[in-house]
């Protein structure tokens, strides 16, 4: 079951990973043959050697076909041939005025590059001559591309870098949607259980109500009155894990910002320890406390009401698992800038399978099998960005290590002269 | 008002089945002034000529909610309001309405957690503060609160204010253990921080007055690490 949940979801996450880079490459191939589509001589309209081959001579001229004509009249082309021998214009379509009737070498040399009165054109060497096919103004621009052939080299690598970077924006763009679409489902999720929790407080409102009432009143036989004592206390046993379940999804889900403030732990665990002892009566689980000074002065940033359920959860576990009585011990000390606290207890300890789950870094969905209280120890540790540990000791019964940052802020100190 | 049973409750909650269960709850308590109803409009008609000592109030009702008939109410006579809800949201914008409801409790609530919540309610709007106690007594020493003077043995000593402070949090849980930290905020208004040694120092002089031998004491004694407890019976020599 357990190892077969791991593969299902190594699995989702190599299909997911495999999705965004076939996305990646095709996306980038794309870009790169549209770009070489459009940038090639192919894209750059007009072709000149269609034209330039289609000239034919007529008795002492030249004349085009029709066809050819007309495809020039269309895009408002022009043309005209340039004797080799003299230079000067021996045929013409549709040249405009401003174009010269006599052109030298070096004219030449740099029209056939750039422009020609504004012009562009292209230029075909044919059998008598140069023939000039001009486009209108401001239709093309011309650029020469020129380059040292080692850079040309070099080409490859910046192409290289481009397709990372493209596929970095494309990892991040997705990363980026699936974590909405977590986000999204996680509210929903949050949010039905606080709806079907709803729904059962009010019924259960009416069960434990009249129950007590059952149990209180002395209608009853005894035998009866002590079942609806039965249904009272299994119906407050529903009530805690209707509020335990509210809180876990609470905090997993993270639907509610931490009310942190500054707070000694220190006084958190003596307030915790004394609720604990003054309302176990029958004194069947002691509790050492033990504080380092140390610790006592450090400070940290928290949700107190979090913390408090923190120390309940932790001394209720080992209330859980030792019906018949252990003693407690809860320590605290100071680690440089960490405060760790330790519940230990002398009792029945973990079994080695809850041990495992309770050490992994992420909670199966089932249930621990006690209840949600250590499943909310992890919680309020996380959401204070904290770690913790579960051990059994080699002299029985268990520990929980839980280590929190400590506020870089030390408290002050006050005076002991207040004595005086 | 002699009793608080004899304050007239209203109990307003879209569930019948809910007023059915909290009437027969109260009524089994000793309250039997009950009038329910089901909507804000009759609660507010029904306000006018019962005058409700204390309501009972949903947060969720058909016809508007609970904090605003709350305000209502409120216009129409200052009476106690202990609000009733199913969500644990609605404890945050209760806070944030700031709203002065007098209490507020969560369902499914305990029937008994109800009823003393409520009985605290009624007590402190009607009847008048049960003064603190005028004498604490220990073995042969006794503490009168009114004038801080202990006497016994023989002898009569005064408490410091800080002795005071202490002694009455001790007092009123008795029995129990009083945190370092609760006690330091109750003489010194503030938390435990570097006040060990001072509260040491104030629990020894306070030994000094109340106890027979200070050094080992019977009724102020130091649960270790964690803070003192003033016994309700001495402690076995």
């Amino acid at each position: 079951m357990k190892p077969k949940r791991a593969l299902h979801s190594a699995l989702r996450l190599a299909a997911l990973l495999a999705a965004i880079l076939a996305v990646g490459l095709v996306v980038n191939i794309g870009l790169f043959s549209y770009a070489v589509v459009t940038l090639s001589d192919k894209g750059s309209e007009p072709r000149v050697s269609p034209y330039a081959e289609a000239l034919g001579h007529t008795n002492g001229g030249y004349m085009l076909p029709e066809e050819i004509m007309d495809a020039l009249a269309a895009n408002d082309y022009w043309a005209m041939l340039i004797s080799d021998e003299t230079g000067k214009v021996v045929w013409a379509y549709e040249k405009p005025v401003e174009v010269a009737e006599q052109y030298t070498l070096s004219d030449v040399a740099v029209f056939s590059r750039w422009y020609l009165n504004d012009y562009p054109v292209k230029v075909w060497g044919v059998e008598d001559g140069l023939f000039v096919l001009g486009a209108p103004k401001d239709s093309a621009w011309k650029y020469p591309l020129e380059m040292p052939v080692a850079q040309l080299y070099f080409w490859p690598v910046w192409f290289g870098v481009a397709l990372v970077c493209n596929f970095l924006v494309i990892l991040t763009v997705s990363v980026r949607m699936t974590g909405r679409w977590h986000k999204n489902r996680d509210a929903a999720r949050a949010e039905w259980i606080s709806g079907v929790s709803h729904d059962i407080r009010t019924p259960l409102s009416v069960v434990l109500g009249y129950a007590a009432s059952l149990e209180n009143g002395g209608a009853l036989p005894d035998k009866q009155r002590q079942q609806a004592g039965i249904i009272r206390r299994k119906g407050e046993e529903m009530r805690l894990l209707i509020a335990d379940l509210n809180l876990v999804s609470r905090l997993e889900y993270a639907m509610e910002p931490l009310q942190t403030e500054r707070l000694s732990m220190a006084a958190l665990v003596r307030e915790a320890a004394a609720d604990f002892l003054n309302a176990d009566l029958d004194e069947k689980y002691p509790v050492e406390v033990e504080i380092d000074p140390a610790a006592v002065a450090l400070q940290l940033r928290g949700d107190r009401a979090l913390l408090v359920r923190l120390l309940n959860n932790l001394i209720g576990n080992s209330v859980h698992h030792n019906p018949q009585g252990c003693s407690i011990r809860i320590e605290l000390c100071a680690e440089r800038k960490l405060l760790r606290l330790t519940v230990q207890d002398d009792g029945t300890g973990f079994s080695d399978e809850q041990l495992a789950l309770l050490n992994r870094n992420t909670l199966p969905e089932a249930s621990l099998g006690h209840g949600l209280g250590l499943r909310i120890v992890k919680r309020i540790v996380a959401v204070h960005g904290g770690r913790v540990r579960f051990r059994n000791d080699p002299s029985g019964g268990c520990s929980c290590t839980v280590w929190l940052k400590a506020d870089s802020k030390k408290r002050k100190f006050h005076i002991d002269s207040l004595v005086l | 008002m002699q009793d608080i049973h004899e304050a007239r409750l209203l109990l307003v909650d879209d569930e019948p089945e809910v007023l059915a269960m909290l009437d027969t709850l109260l009524r089994q308590e000793g309250f039997d002034q009950i009038r329910t109803v089901l909507t804000a409009a009759d609660a507010l008609t029904v306000a006018q000529d019962f005058a409700p000592q204390a309501v009972l109030l949903d947060v969720m009702l058909p016809d508007g909610d609970g904090f605003g008939l709350f305000s209502q109410l409120r216009r129409q006579a200052d009476v106690p309001v202990l609000f009733l809800s199913a969500r644990d949201e609605d404890e945050a914008r209760l806070r944030g309405l700031g709203l002065g409801a007098d209490d507020y409790i969560t369902k499914p609530f305990l029937p008994r957690e109800l009823t003393l919540r409520l009985q605290a309610v009624l007590r402190r709007t009607y009847m008048t503060e049960p003064s603190s106690p005028e004498r604490i007594l220990l073995g042969g020493v006794t503490v009168d609160m009114s004038s801080g003077a202990v006497t016994g043995n023989g002898e009569e000593k005064i408490l410091t204010a800080k002795e005071y402070a202490l002694l009455s949090k001790l007092n009123e849980n008795r029995g129990h253990i009083v945190t370092m930290d609760s006690l330091c905020l109750a003489a010194w208004n503030d938390e435990n921080i570097g006040y060990d040694n001072t509260l040491m120092v104030h629990i020894r002089r306070l030994r000094e007055k109340i106890e027979a031998d200070p050094s080992h004491p019977r009724w102020l004694i130091t649960v270790r690490g964690l803070g003192y407890r003033l016994l309700k019976e001495a402690k076995a020599p």
